[in-house]
């Protein structure tokens, strides 16, 4: 599997990750939210103990803890994507298992007692699902998971039930959210049992018109199903941002490159940026380079700073505590830099 | 549709009820489903489930269903209907009528279709097997059929054999 942020390759420019995350529980001991902190650690503990098995394991992966982290490496982890709010909430007794390249998160006492998940670069579900399901296999040799003939494997939340399978893709949309289109989009989407949600999975907010679709159900359904459900759906956005940058290019094409270019420029020159600003603005270069219009920026430039320019993880960048203010200059001075811009 | 309370006004609420196992469902209006207490305005999913299981609970005579709690983790049904997390994987089976009309709310579904743990799906297999030779056990007595059930008998002791011998 390859780093999203990290990745040169592009074979598909629209869609940025694929995610597979499954939910998996123990027998009988209560869900992370009914445990103390102790017992939280006692399921950590186990967790290790069964995923910890081979040489390869020990070489390939590293644990963390979040009670033993400082807030804003915890966050960061969080900005990578690497773990999810709610273990970031959960940090008095939740840890991850991370493999070497960061495509693997095992998380431990999130909603559930495991949250196993990989992102992959570009569009390809299956091959994040196999590196799941071999993890998934390895870790039932020792844990007795809570698995019901009929309901599936249990998790904390009824929306879980079955598979514990959430396939997601995160998806460039800024044609169709020029047309206007993510509403009727996200309509669409809901009657064939998906979702559309922001950046940052969960509750979150469309910013810098990056959305991730997924799966809603996941009982009744085989794993195959789901994902063949969601390339299909994927699919179609694609072909339909495709054709909605066609239009534009057609019916405007001089006032799409002033937009494309303006932003590079303003991202090249700024003085202070906030983070709101700044994804929209790597929003429109992204879509500059998707359509061969900027040739001298990488996509894997862009994609880092996604992750670079959020505060935690900017405020680990510049090794200080930044105050807001201090956070947009540092933050225009890091995209000048990484875009080759006044310095 | 018509709401199949008053007769009067169209139904825009669809009601399934599952009382001591009978299962009925239900096409009524707005107005209908108010007075049907626990129901409130505006139709939030929380009021939605939170209605239709204190509007069973009265039917269900010998168990009041906030009183449920799970033997594991003590979790009570109505920790549940708060929060609409469960506290333990023991909790489905102590919830069991009620949560079912939760499942099929949520998933539109209530049978598992996809992964089998291959450790524990392996006893799922067997035991499943194992229930099906009784049962046919059972049939074969009964309708007389002596040879067949010497057969099944005979298969049954092998099996039983095999699982001494595997643990040994």
């Amino acid at each position: 599997m390859k780093n999203w942020l990290r990745t040169e390759e592009n074979n598909n420019d629209i869609v940025l990750s694929s995610r597979i995350r499954l939910a998996r529980n123990i027998d009988k001991i209560p869900f992370p939210d009914r445990l103390s902190d102790e017992k939280g650690k006692e399921v950590v503990n186990m967790v290790e103990k069964a995923f910890y098995t081979s040489a390869h394991t020990s070489e390939a992966y590293k644990s963390k803890y979040l009670w033993e982290n400082e807030d804003n490496i915890n966050k960061s982890y969080f900005e990578k994507h690497l773990i999810s709010a709610k273990l970031l909430n959960n940090h008095s007794k939740s840890a991850f298992i991370l493999d070497k390249d960061e495509t693997v998160s095992l998380m431990i006492n999130e909603e559930d007692h495991l949250r196993l998940q990989c992102i992959n670069a570009g569009f390809s579900l299956e091959e994040a699902y196999e590196m799941a399901e071999e993890l998934d296999n390895l870790l039932e040799e020792k844990l007795a998971y809570a698995f019901d003939e009929k309901l599936g494997y249990l998790a904390a939340c009824p929306t879980n039930l079955g598979t514990g399978l959430r396939a997601s893709v995160m998806l460039h949309l800024p044609a169709l959210s020029i047309n206007n289109e993510m509403n009727s989009m996200l309509n669409a989407v809901t009657q064939v049992g998906m979702t559309i949600r922001g950046l940052f999975g969960e509750g979150s907010k469309s910013e810098g018109d990056l959305y991730q679709v997924s799966n809603q159900i996941t009982l009744g359904l085989t794993e195959e199903e789901i994902i063949n459900n969601l390339k299909a759906v994927v699919s179609q956005i694609i072909t339909k941002e495709e054709w909605s940058r066609d239009q534009l290019m057609k019916n405007y094409k001089y006032e799409i490159e002033d937009k494309i270019y303006r932003a590079l420029g303003i991202l090249k020159s700024a003085v202070l940026l906030n983070s709101k600003e700044a994804l929209n603005l790597i929003s429109n270069v992204r879509m500059g380079i998707e359509m061969g219009i900027i040739k001298d920026v990488k996509t894997e430039t862009l994609n880092s700073l996604l992750v670079e320019i959020q505060p935690a993880t900017l405020q680990l960048i510049t090794s200080s505590k930044l105050s807001e203010k201090d956070r947009d200059i540092n933050r225009a001075k890091l995209i000048r830099n990484r875009l080759g811009g006044n310095v | 549709m018509i709401c199949e309370n008053c007769g009067k006004n169209e139904a825009n609420v669809h009601l399934t009820q599952i009382i001591n196992g009978q299962k009925q469902e239900l096409n009524i209006c707005e107005n209908c489903a108010r007075d049907i207490e626990g129901f409130q305005s505006p139709f939030s999913f929380q009021n939605i489930l939170s209605g239709i299981m204190d509007y069973m609970s009265p039917a269900v005579q010998t168990v009041k269903s906030y009183e449920v709690s799970c033997k594991n983790c003590g979790t009570s049904y109505n920790d549940f209907k708060k929060t609409g997390f469960l506290g333990c994987s023991e909790c489905y089976e102590s919830f069991t009528p009620y949560i079912n009309t939760v499942i099929k709310r949520v998933q539109g579904n209530t049978l598992h279709a996809g992964k089998i743990p291959q450790k524990l799906g392996k006893g799922i297999i067997e035991r499943r097997k194992f229930t099906n030779l009784k049962e046919d056990l059972k049939k074969a007595i009964a309708n007389e059929e002596f040879e067949k059930a010497a057969q099944i008998r005979d298969e049954i002791k092998s099996y039983k054999e095999g699982e001494e011998g595997g643990e040994a």
